[in-house]
This record gives C-alpha cells, structure tokens and sequence, in this order.
C-alpha cells in the first residue's frame, strides 16, 4: 500500500507513518493507533452498551478487525473514518447476535411520562442517555442504528450511511420508518 | 412537522449527546489478542476453507453436468447459453 505522507491535510501524517509501520510489523506503531484513537472509539461504542466491560470489549474487537484488514485501507480517508465503519459493523453485529429477551430494556412509567414530554426534564445527560438508550433498544437493530447515528452521533444522512454501508437513499427511507415506529412506540408504550 | 413524541426524544438525545465518556484503555489486550492471531488467521479458518474447497467442488460438477449434457460438443455448449437468451 502507498501511502502519500503529506499528500492531504485530511490524513495525519502520524497515523499514515504508524499504519506503514504496523505493516511492516511494528506492533508499538499499532499501539499508538490504538492509544490515539480508543478514546474516540469508546464514545461511539458506548452507543451499543452501556455496560462498561461490553464496551471494553467491543472496543477491542474493533481494533482487532481493524488490525486484521489493515491493508484494505485506502489513505484516501483519515483513518478514524475507517476506523468508524468498522465500529459500526462491530456494534451492529453485536446487537444481532443478541438474544430477542436481552434487548428488553424496562421502561418506567416516569420514563414513558417524560418520554412524552408531560414531565419537562429527564435530569442530566446521564440520565437523558439511559433513557434514549432503553428507548431505542425497544427497536429492530437497523432502526436503532440509522436512530443512534443520526441522533446520537450526530450524523448527516450521507455520514450514516457511509458508516454503515447502506447507499443515502436507503439510509433515508430506512431514517423514516424508524422515525415512525419510534413515534408508535412513544405513544402507544405502557 | 414532525410530532410531540419524536420532538421530545430529539431534545433527550441532544441531552444525551453532552454525556462523558470514560476513557478506555484497550492497547495492552488488542496487542496480546494479536500476538496470538496472527492476521492470516481469518483465511486458515477451517470453516472458510470448508467452504472454499466446496465451491470449487460444486463448480467442478456444474461444469462435467453441463458438458455431459451437451453430448460432448464444445462448441454448442458455449454458444448454447447465449442462445437459450435469445429464445
């Protein structure tokens, strides 16, 4: 793979000399890549679970998968793009292989009374994230997921749709009956 | 325009947005779990091997079926494809 140091501002030239190293076998350049990143990592991979230790090792498969296709990256891309497709896939795949029963996340009547927005604050982000998360894992895994990259990760339509591989027509049409089913949800939860 | 409920989800997820994260350590693991993986790994699985060598089986008999069924003329059986299309 040639990677052109300098050739864009868009790639760090430290990422590009550290991914040529890892390349080569120089497995201390993978765990700089691994220490730059993992902090952006664990933010989106604390979209999936919120139990610290599925984090941690969600985290870890995506730098494992990463390491692993390593030579299909293409330095058009800043690595952490790259490194976001993975995640996604990473994290998709976890929700699926889950069991139907453990994706039940209990509501409280309070949560479905804020949720509708009768009571006017669901307390700190802390809070409004537990929240928002057992909401959205009351859905399918391909609704929660265009749900938690548009609104969790703050994704233009063409963003989400690159990181989970999916054309933005379809990231659209997908975005719109997930809105509708989470609309349903909220007004016909117990 | 859009309806109550999903205005208040937006407003809690925005909220949501504001969380902190704590930090991860994961290098020391992610270098241990390759030393012991090494990244030909995926390929030498015996379960794609399994299906490798099955697809090459299968394309094998697909062809000897094919070239059985065309009483041995080479001939018409590459142009019988094309045919079959335009019939």
């Amino acid at each position: 793979m040639v990677i052109p140091i300098g050739a864009s501002t868009s790639l760090d030239a430290d990422d590009c000399r550290d991914i040529a190293a890892t390349l080569l076998g120089d497995g201390e350049a993978y765990r700089r890549l691994v220490e730059r990143y993992q902090h952006d990592i664990a933010r989106q991979m604390s979209r999936f679970s919120r139990e610290f230790a599925v984090r941690d090792e969600l985290i870890h498969d995506v730098f494992v998968e990463a390491y692993l296709s390593l030579r299909n990256y293409k330095s058009s891309a800043p690595w952490l793009h790259w490194l976001r497709k993975i995640a996604v896939r990473v994290g998709y795949r976890y929700w699926t292989s889950r069991k139907a029963g453990d994706r039940e996340i209990t509501l409280s009547d309070e949560d479905w009374q804020h949720l509708r927005g009768r009571s006017p604050d669901a307390g700190e982000a802390f809070e409004a994230a537990e929240l928002v998360y057992a909401l959205l894992a009351q859905l399918s895994p391909s609704d929660r997921l265009i749900l938690t990259l548009v609104y969790l990760d703050g994704c233009t339509m063409a963003e989400a749709a690159h990181r989970a591989g999916w054309t933005v027509v379809g990231a659209k049409l997908r975005a719109f009956r997930a809105r509708n089913r989470l609309a349903k949800l909220i007004e016909e939860g117990s | 325009m859009k309806s109550d409920p999903l205005n208040t989800f937006e407003r809690f997820a925005i909220q949501a947005q504001g969380e902190t994260t704590s930090r991860a350590d994961v290098a020391d693991r992610v270098l241990a779990t390759l030393q012991t993986q090494p990244p030909t790994a995926l390929a030498r699985d015996p379960m794609y091997l399994f299906f490798g060598a099955g697809s090459l089986v299968a394309a094998c008999a697909a062809m000897v079926v094919f070239w059985l069924g065309t009483d041995y003329d080479t001939l018409f059986a590459l142009a019988q494809p094309f045919v079959t299309v335009l019939q």
